[in-house]
């Protein structure tokens, strides 16, 4: 009895290898059916909508496209609108390295606190970011006075609505989508390699650029896409620090969708978004691939 | 800088002078926060040789290895190279070769890159950077596998990798943290022969720090037990299991029986004990002691020999389990109240039976240590087991 019920339980030859290769996709049928139907479907009634000729959705053409490829102004707006996402990325990496380093010396209780300080300003709205820093650049801002009291300037100098305030700002609000997936990379990055590279003769600028770097690198391609994506589609910060002196993608798509009410041309827009982002991750891959020969 | 001129003199994969550089610890102490890590620890490491540092996790083996790389400052004392005080200098410029336990390789880095990673690091030109490494990766027997990452490579071949990258620069001194712990049993010992190999072929000092006897003793030309942040014994791996200078170095370093008893006479000839639960032993003093004092005689399994008739001076005990292993044959006995004596014996003829009274007596070439008992256990009869 025993012998036959053993025999009952333990599966055949060969079936346990197959049933750990089998991976449960039904379990993603409803999170796949939510995509379809809010995402998927949306974005191909984008697509379709680009290739009309009138707002009524009634003659299909390319003319929208022709019409936006061929203007200067949208042209340079998608430019200014990869540029920004270029700008902040680097301005974010600029900062995010010198803590990495920091976070990576750090004790285990020092690392906890940093964390907490980064993550905080992600419990708090991007609108409410984005107006305290209106307090700080503005006209009467806290730097202005700052720099008008220590006599450095007579008159204030122009940050709101400028490109240099909008990426100070971006920098700060989208920090944190750098930071996270770097120091997540970084605090696993043995340390003995460091002692390595330094027992070998190699200088700290050395170990850094040779070891630390290249290692780091995959958290930075995510925190880098992540500060990619969203700085160039942020259209609360760019409209409220950039004002409407500076056009970006967003609030063209805005404009022509819910103030012109010219559909098929906002469509453009939105899809010549999706793409300079698409691009923009892209290149980021790939540079991350260049580097990184692990990632082969 | 010296150490550039050894370093472009390398020819052949090992340099020609090969004979290593003298390491002089000198009056070292390190305290953490709360505890001493290393306590006052001086020793002289010789041109050439090979010195493990041995003992117990937490003996403070590893913080020396740290101050000695120069990842750790010492509170006090110096170390020196060839006799020159290397204690202002960082580890880059220490000219020190660490082969880590989990070997660090750079992970990005094919193994050419790994091993001419200190070349590039020391601006060797980029001439001489090819060659020299190619004849290392063919002195660890790598050649072919120069393109692959160090995660396409087994255990033993990112060692080798390892021992490459170090010989590449050239160090006056290499430090082996517990080189071995993370290969398995068969290639440890492959890889203990090459490093002993490596380290003949060129010339190298170097220092391995274990809590693996066997290691120690096989590959060291000296141990330095260390225990509680002190340098217990240091000697020859031969002497230190056959004199084993405190209780602590006999119990660390292979197997022993502790017996305890009272000196009956103390001579030239040695220590004679009488033991508490009967037996007269006469070992070699390691502390001085006194006629009349406790003292714990330390014998181990391969010096007794078991007898089945009482004699004078014979320890009586009761045979408790056999344990055949080959050509040996372990027993344990019990001697007086949970006393239990290890014996080993070659063993030619059938298993002994268990439960048997037996006598034991100690090999009339082997010579039992005797150490004064620990004042804090003094008092207390057989409560070592």
């Amino acid at each position: 009895m025993a012998a036959t019920t053993a025999d009952a339980v333990v599966p055949p030859v060969g079936a346990p290898a197959e049933a750990k290769e089998r991976i449960e996709w039904r379990l993603a049928t409803p999170l796949a059916f939510a995509y379809m139907a809010f995402f998927a479907a949306p974005l191909l009634l984008l697509f379709w909508v680009s290739f009309h000729e009138d707002n009524e959705l009634t003659r299909m053409g390319p003319g929208q496209w022709i019409r936006f490829l061929s203007d200067p102004f949208y042209v340079g707006v998608v430019w200014q609108t990869i540029l920004l996402g270029i700008a902040t990325v680097l301005a974010a990496t600029l900062l995010s390295y010198p803590l990495a380093l920091v976070f990576y010396a750090a004790s285990p209780l020092a690392r906890k606190l940093l964390l907490f300080i980064i993550v905080l300003p992600l419990l708090t709205s991007v609108v409410v970011r984005t107006f305290a820093w209106i307090a700080i650049l503005s006209r009467e801002g806290v730097i202005n006075n700052t720099l008008i009291a220590l006599g450095i300037t007579t008159a204030p100098v122009p940050l709101l609505q400028t490109q240099y305030g909008l990426i100070i700002a971006l920098m700060q609000i989208e920090m944190p989508l750098m930071l996270l997936p770097l120091l997540a990379v970084v605090q696993g990055i043995d340390r003995s390699l460091v002692e390595a590279s330094r027992s070998l003769g190699a200088s700290h600028w050395r170990t850094f650029f040779r070891v630390l770097l290249p290692l780091s690198v995959p958290g930075w391609i995510a925190g880098a896409t992540l500060v990619f994506a969203s700085s160039t589609t942020a259209f609360i910060s760019q409209s409220v620090i950039g004002g409407g002196r500076l056009v970006y993608l967003p609030s063209v798509i805005w404009q022509q969708a819910m103030v012109i009410s010219d559909w098929p041309f906002a469509a453009v827009a939105s899809v010549m978004l999706l793409i300079s982002v698409l691009t923009g991750i892209l290149a980021l891959g790939a540079i991350g691939r260049l580097i990184d020969p692990r990632s082969k | 800088m010296a150490d550039g001129q050894r370093l472009e003199g390398g020819i052949a994969g090992a340099p020609a002078h090969a004979v290593g550089s003298t390491v002089d610890i000198d009056a070292v102490t390190h305290r953490y926060a709360t505890m001493v890590a290393v306590d006052n620890v001086s020793l002289m490491v010789r041109a050439g040789e090979i010195m493990a540092l041995l003992g117990p996790s937490g003996c403070g083996k590893t913080t020396l290895l740290r101050i000695i790389a120069g990842f750790v400052r010492q509170t006090s004392g110096s170390i020196l190279i060839n006799g020159r005080s290397i204690d202002d200098r960082p580890p880059n410029l220490r000219n020190i070769g660490i082969v880590f336990q989990n070997y660090a390789l750079f992970p990005h880095m094919s193994v050419r890159e790994n091993v001419a990673y200190g070349l590039k690091a020391r601006g060797t030109p980029r001439s001489e950077i090819g060659g020299r490494v190619d004849r290392l990766i063919e002195a660890v027997h790598l050649t072919g596998m120069e393109e692959r990452l160090p995660r396409q490579l087994s255990g033993g071949q990112q060692q080798r990798v390892a021992l490459a990258r170090v010989l590449a620069v050239d160090p006056s001194v290499v430090l082996l943290d517990e080189p071995f712990s993370a290969l398995d049993k068969n290639l440890r010992l492959d890889m203990q022969i090459e490093i002993k190999r490596l380290q003949r072929e060129f010339g190298l000092t170097a220092i391995l720090v274990t809590h693996d006897q066997d290691e120690a003793m096989g590959v060291a030309d000296r141990v330095a037990v260390m225990n509680k942040g002190k340098i217990e014994q240091c000697d020859t791996p031969v002497e230190v299991y056959d004199r084993p200078a405190s209780l602590f170095v006999s119990g660390f370093i292979g197997t022993t029986n502790r017996l305890e008893g009272r000196v009956v006479s103390a001579g030239p000839d040695g220590v004679k004990v009488e033991l508490d639960h009967g037996g007269v032993v006469i070992g070699r003093g390691q502390d001085p002691v006194a006629v009349g004092a406790r003292v714990i005689v330390s014998v181990r399994p391969e010096q007794l020999v078991l007898h089945s008739e009482p004699a004078d001076g014979l320890i009586a005990a009761r045979h408790r389990l056999a344990m055949p292993m080959g050509s040996q044959t372990i027993h344990e006995l019990e001697h007086g109240r949970g006393n239990t004596i290890k014996v080993v014996e070659q063993r030619v003829g059938a298993p002994r039976q268990a439960g048997n009274a037996v006598w034991l007596g100690v090999r009339p070439d082997a010579v039992p240590s005797v150490f004064a008992t620990p004042s804090s256990t003094s008092s207390s009869q057989g409560s070592i087991s």
